[in-house]
């Protein structure tokens, strides 16, 4: 029976210690992590409509080709947490930096995205900076970004990525957190 | 059944009653979308200050408006006061729309179109269109998400680029839990997975919201 209640003690104190140190783990610990995200380059396109008669809509509906940059990875710079994407895409000659940082302590996240040429110079508009606007609920699970091109750039694109007929619209880049974005990002 | 054929490695089948389904991923097509219905329109000047359904460079450029209807000149059209989304251009479908006595609305009207902001509409590529012995624009279809198992009867109401599959108005994409982009809800938005069943029935007349969409060939 000594030997019962010995345990039970043994135990009690083993149990008030392991609260106590959660307790404190939970005082320092670090602030909760961006979570991972994708993003990918949509080349925007509509399709000349050769027969159509006077009076018809003369192009196709717009749709896009796409090439993904690679998953987010988890980073830490001056102890902010930080998911960073980085990476190039064979059609364009630019790195793109797009990063989720929060910084130690705080409850904001900030959306950075950067497209640098070649010579390491941002593109015109950028770098953008914002409180990041993605969220897993509602229609807020994906952003935008125009993607300057040339017209020298959008003719090369149009002769190596798309098919007859078809002519290049615009370009953008796609930052997403939802679970068809991110399953589509590591699939390829 | 037969193949009618295979686009981004996905098959068109035929089914024996003449209907036609296909397995895709989903792009967003928001033309047709004026604010007709009070909904966003598609485009508008740089000066407009609400939202868009989509980036205004997918309509042209000065010049070179191929996205919004013009006039001879190759002006866009601006809704004036009288219509129902000022300041906003006219978007349009391959789908026009026809008055009470069978005759087509004027093109300059944004009545005219399939609104994407609030019909749910898909779009074919000319395959389909060409490949069937059914009209296939203004006909009947279910769209579903089975990922999610939503489903919406709509109308084809667009035409597609010939080597692309599976395209959705706005208004279908949110009615079966597709993404949107939170900009420009056509443009940022979607499903990359062939997750997407559409089945489509060539030479049925759709009916959506109480409306009946006419059957028109090419």
């Amino acid at each position: 029976m000594r030997a019962t209640n010995s345990s039970l003690m043994w135990l009690f104190g083993l149990l008030f210690t392991g609260m106590l140190a959660l307790s404190a783990s939970g005082a320092t610990q670090p602030p909760r992590k961006p979570g991972p995200f994708a993003c990918e380059i949509r080349y925007h396109f509509r399709e000349h409509i050769r027969d159509a008669e006077p009076g018809e809509k003369p192009v196709s509906a717009a749709s896009h080709e796409r090439e993904a940059l690679p998953l987010s990875r988890a980073a830490v710079a001056s102890g902010a947490s930080v998911q960073l994407v980085e990476g190039r895409v064979r059609h364009l000659p630019y790195r793109f930096v797009v990063r989720i940082v929060r910084p130690k302590g705080a409850r904001q996240e900030t959306l950075e995205v950067n497209i640098l040429d070649r010579s390491g110079k941002p593109l015109a508009g950028f770098p953008q900076r914002m409180p990041n606007p993605l969220t897993r609920t509602g229609d807020s699970t994906r952003k935008d970004f125009e993607v300057p091109v040339s017209d020298t750039l959008t003719k090369k694109i149009e002769k190596s990525l798309l098919a007859r007929d078809q002519f290049l619209t615009h370009v953008t880049l796609i930052v997403g957190i939802d679970d068809d974005f991110l399953s589509s990002a590591r699939a390829r | 059944m037969r193949t009618i054929g295979t686009i981004q490695g996905n098959e068109i089948i035929e089914q024996d009653d003449g209907s036609v389904t296909f397995a895709a991923g989903a792009t967003i097509d928001g033309d047709g979308a004026s604010g007709q219905f009070g909904g966003p329109p598609c485009y508008a000047p740089a000066s407009y200050g609400g939202e868009t359904l989509d980036i205004l460079a997918n309509a042209g450029s000065p010049g070179n408006w191929y996205g919004v209807v013009t006039d001879r000149e190759g002006t866009p059209i601006v809704q004036g006061p009288g219509d129902p989304c000022p300041g906003a251009y006219v978007s349009a479908t391959s789908l026009r729309l026809l008055d009470e006595n069978g005759k087509f609305l004027p093109a300059s009207s944004p009545f005219a179109y399939v609104d994407s902001a609030t019909v749910p509409f898909m779009v074919v590529p000319p395959m389909i269109i060409r490949g069937v012995a059914g009209i296939v624009m203004g006909c009947r279809c279910v769209v579903t998400n089975t990922a999610n198992g939503r489903s919406v009867e709509g109308v084809v109401a667009d035409g597609g680029p010939s080597d692309h599959l599976g395209e959705i108005s706005v208004a279908c994409a949110k009615a079966i839990g597709v993404p949107i982009g939170s900009r420009h809800p056509a443009n940022g938005g979607g499903a990359s997975s062939p997750t997407i069943v559409y089945h489509l029935y060539p030479g049925t007349p759709a009916v959506v919201n109480g409306v009946t969409y006419p059957l028109q060939g090419s």
